[in-house]
């Protein structure tokens, strides 16, 4: 026997025709799921799954060395801002052209769903963050921004922060036989004796101190000026979009 | 130069995220990220190393040592969030 408080709450759910979760604008599911990528992590199979989803209609990638050249990295930034501010309307946004289709392929068991121009449709965006780019020193604050700016808006869209981290010890051996196979010359692996090859895993050990946090905090700029990011430097000067520089680098620097 | 105090940032603003994932458990990690967002689960998450090791031919144990020396803010990050 159904209580008269739970009829009630069904009787306005069908008067009212549905009821808005966490994340849900009136008829518009929507999101951006910002993956910071670091290398050796399981981040390309991560970003491949969470690029198969059933309403992942945009792919924003931040930074990517090969695609620097004619695509400037504040170029990237400012796409993202303007789908950031498509989902801080009040009233779903309805004529987003998606950038790039998720990857959905004849082995996944879902169909693509409503089409992404009904305005009914859920729409994820997702940021993959990767090589050539600053990282978190430089980057997390603007993400903090547009997250917030999000989710005050009052939308129902959500901004989803997550990386993936390697126990350090298996990411140094992942990362240097990577690179060993990949040709990367300081990374060859000298012929010969055991003895050998061992001094040339150790000279690497000391010669690139901590770098899964270098990944996390600068990324690309392991130079470390913290005045500029130098990796996004040629970026910038080929960027459509300017930005000040101070701006970006403010982050924990100021203080 | 990444330093304690700049891994001390880093935890910060990590705390911040809503998902952090560690590599031994990327189904769970792929699988929270999909919660935050509503998605439903994944059912099988294949990966595998791609590139052959191997490491008997290195003394394991002294660079175990030399690791936990020259790559401290990394163990101090990643056991932060994945205590083992």
């Amino acid at each position: 026997m159904l209580s008269n408080a739970v009829l009630c709450v069904l009787a306005l759910a069908a008067v009212f025709g549905t009821v808005v979760r966490g994340g849900e604008s009136q008829g518009r599911e929507c999101g951006i799921i910002v993956f910071i990528h670091v290398g050796k992590t399981g981040g390309t199979t991560v970003a491949d799954h969470l690029h198969r989803r059933k309403y992942v209609r945009e792919y924003v990638p931040l930074g990517h060395c090969n695609m620097v050249g004619g695509f400037g990295y504040e170029d990237q930034w400012h796409h993202l801002q303007e789908v950031v501010t498509d989902m801080s309307q009040s009233q779903p946004f309805v004529d987003r052209t998606p950038v790039k289709y998720n990857k959905l392929g004849i082995h996944d068991h879902f169909t693509q769903g409503l089409d992404p121009n009904d305005p009914k449709s859920p729409w994820w965006a997702l940021v993959d963050s990767h090589t050539c780019t600053p990282g978190l020193m430089w980057s997390f604050e603007r993400f903090l921004e547009m997250k917030r700016q999000m989710e005050q808006s009052g939308s129902g869209c959500r901004m989803i922060l997550a990386t993936a981290m390697r126990n350090p010890e298996s990411r140094f051996w992942s990362n240097y036989f990577y690179q060993a196979k990949n040709g990367k010359e300081e990374f060859q692996i000298p012929k010969g004796s055991d003895e050998k090859k061992q001094k040339h895993a150790m000279k690497l050990v000391k010669s690139h101190p901590n770098p899964q946090s270098t990944a996390l905090a600068y990324n690309c700029d392991l130079t470390t000026v913290p005045s500029r990011p130098n990796c996004s430097t040629s970026a910038i000067k080929q960027s459509k979009v300017r930005h000040n520089l101070a701006q970006v680098c403010s982050h924990n620097f100021s203080a | 130069m990444v330093d304690d105090k700049v891994g001390d940032l880093l935890i910060a603003d990590l705390e911040q995220f809503d998902v952090v994932g560690s590599s031994s458990k990327l189904l769970d990690f792929v699988n929270g990220v999909l919660k935050s967002a509503n998605f439903t689960q994944v059912e099988q998450l294949p990966h595998e190393n791609k590139n052959p090791h191997h490491e008997e031919h290195f003394d394991l144990t002294a660079i175990h040592d030399a690791l936990e020396q020259h790559h401290a803010v990394d163990f101090k990050v990643y056991h932060k969030f994945f205590p083992e």
